[in-house]
């Protein structure tokens, strides 16, 4: 039997700092989760892209943690690409939640007007940005996002 | 917290004209027990006279610790404008008497034609003032 | 149930050339060991002479003047060698972290006058002109440092912020059609700090 899957998840962005939500069940085949992977087609999507990640209701990643750690150029080798999780995560047949949020309205952000400068990515609200039809990144919209995540019997 | 912990400690020197080289004269914090990396990397300023992203070598650096008791040789500084980052440090091992001096100095070697410096030791406008920093990966028991 | 790993984030929003943001927050507690940190910048060239300042239950860890380009990594390193890993992880158990992060701060030291003519170490009271770090106080939430105004008008390199993309870069600003300037700073932008923290 096979050691080693790379399961797939795609998912389709359509808009400008489109949120998507994906429901996947891991292959039951495979004990654990070893690394994830996010391919993009354009490097201008990198940029501001968000993932969050929760395996049978326990969160992997938070909603905030950016694709930007967990994608690579070929620059690295294809052993390489993968983000490594620190721990051995159990899999085994179980339910994958995960959340989306492109990034390209990121250069678009107003001064939140916190004295502190800090904010807590969730009161993040594009909707002030309403109107604005262009991002200055230039990604083009419809683009897919490959979600590689590498499952293993060790 | 463990009672000696590492800290990344940096000395930042300003290089004010091409073709004079900048003494280091400084003396190192007294909590500082052991220098266990250094590395020397431009921070501001080249990039304001060049157009490259990177030049492998702007300045040599000689670098002596404990008083001038210990010799470390000599550092080429690269710039590097490009995002990427390096936490490669040169390791060292060397025991600091506290409060002791770092000294040494820092040699310019790009932008030194009299298009940045005329022949009264002025810089002319096309010369920038940069900054070069030195970190020191260190053990430190504050 | 918890991983036995998680990456706590913190994000700053810069607005303006030179401004100085703190930060204050807790280690989630259900963890005892911070392994590492790395930052995400908005814009690169908002990297250079910015500076990110770091200590935990007040103990530092990275100086003020810590230059912020050190702690960002590109899409060309390995993913699990993307942050400045502590060589001796720091103990934590809902520990106060703090951090502070200084847009432009080295620019505008650049301008100084007040050393030997051929230059020299710059004194450490010089370099962290307003002390943030000062143990059993926060004494800073925000403030702003304005960049010295020679650089300002002299180098075409240095940003000047404030414009933001509703009016466009403003004067000062580099063009981003200059190739020495491939990339131009845009306020506001986003620090993202990321810190592994482990059990």
């Amino acid at each position: 039997m096979k050691n080693n899957k790379f399961q797939r998840i795609r998912l389709r962005v359509s808009s400008a700092g489109e949120t998507i939500r994906f429901n996947a069940v891991c292959d039951r085949g495979f004990r654990t989760i070893k690394g994830i992977f996010v391919s993009l087609p354009q490097d201008k999507a990198v940029q501001g892209a968000m993932l969050g990640f929760r395996l049978n209701n326990v969160e992997v990643l938070d909603d905030g943690h950016e694709v930007k750690n967990l994608t690579a150029t070929n620059s690295v080798a294809p052993n390489n690409k993968f983000f490594l999780f620190p721990e051995k995560i159990e899999a085994a047949g179980g339910s994958m939640e995960g959340r989306y949020t492109d990034g390209s309205k990121y250069p678009l952000l107003v001064d939140n007007g916190e004295d502190s400068g800090v904010f807590d990515p969730g009161k993040v609200n594009f909707k002030t940005l309403a109107g604005y039809t262009t991002n200055p990144f230039g990604v083009v919209f419809p683009y897919d996002v490959i979600i590689n995540i590498w499952l293993t019997n060790d | 917290m463990n009672k000696t912990r590492v800290i990344h400690y940096p000395v930042q020197c300003i290089v004010r004209q091409p073709l004079t080289p900048v003494n280091i004269y400084t003396v190192l914090p007294g909590h500082i027990r052991k220098v266990v990396g250094v590395k020397a990397v431009h921070s501001v300023g080249v990039q304001l006279m060049s157009t490259d992203s990177y030049l492998p070598v702007i300045g040599y650096l000689s670098l002596e610790f404990n008083n001038r008791q210990y010799h470390i040789g000599h550092i080429d500084v690269p710039f590097d404008n490009r995002a990427e980052a390096s936490d490669a440090y040169l390791d060292t091992s060397i025991d600091i008497v506290p409060g002791s001096l770092l000294s040494g100095h820092y040699e310019n070697k790009v932008f030194t034609g009299t298009d940045y410096q005329r022949a009264n030791g002025t810089v002319t406008d096309k010369w920038s003032n940069y900054i070069v920093t030195i970190y020191l990966k260190a053990l430190s028991d504050d | 149930m918890t991983r036995g790993f998680r990456y706590q984030q913190v994000s700053l929003r810069i607005s303006e050339s030179g401004q100085r943001v703190y930060f204050n927050a807790e280690s989630h507690k259900d963890y005892t060991l911070l392994k590492g940190i790395s930052l995400s910048v908005g814009y690169e060239a908002a990297l250079f002479g910015s500076t990110f300042g770091f200590r935990v239950n007040e103990k530092k860890i990275l100086d003020e003047s810590h230059e912020a380009h050190l702690l960002v990594f590109g899409n060309d390193v390995p993913h699990n060698q993307r942050m400045l890993f502590f060589e001796t992880p720091v103990p934590i158990h809902a520990s106060k972290l703090e951090g502070i992060y200084t847009d432009s701060a080295l620019q505008a030291l650049l301008g100084n006058t007040s050393y030997s003519p051929g230059g020299g170490v710059i004194p450490p009271a010089d370099v962290n002109v307003k002390k943030t770090f000062v143990s059993g106080k926060d004494i800073v939430s925000y403030s702003r440092v304005i960049a010295d105004a020679v650089l300002v008008s002299d180098n075409a390199g240095v940003i000047v912020g404030g414009g933001g993309l509703g009016t466009g870069p403003v004067a000062g600003s580099p063009d981003p059609t200059n190739p020495s300037n491939p990339l131009s700073v845009y306020y506001p932008y986003d620090v993202r700090i990321t810190m592994y923290l482990s059990v």
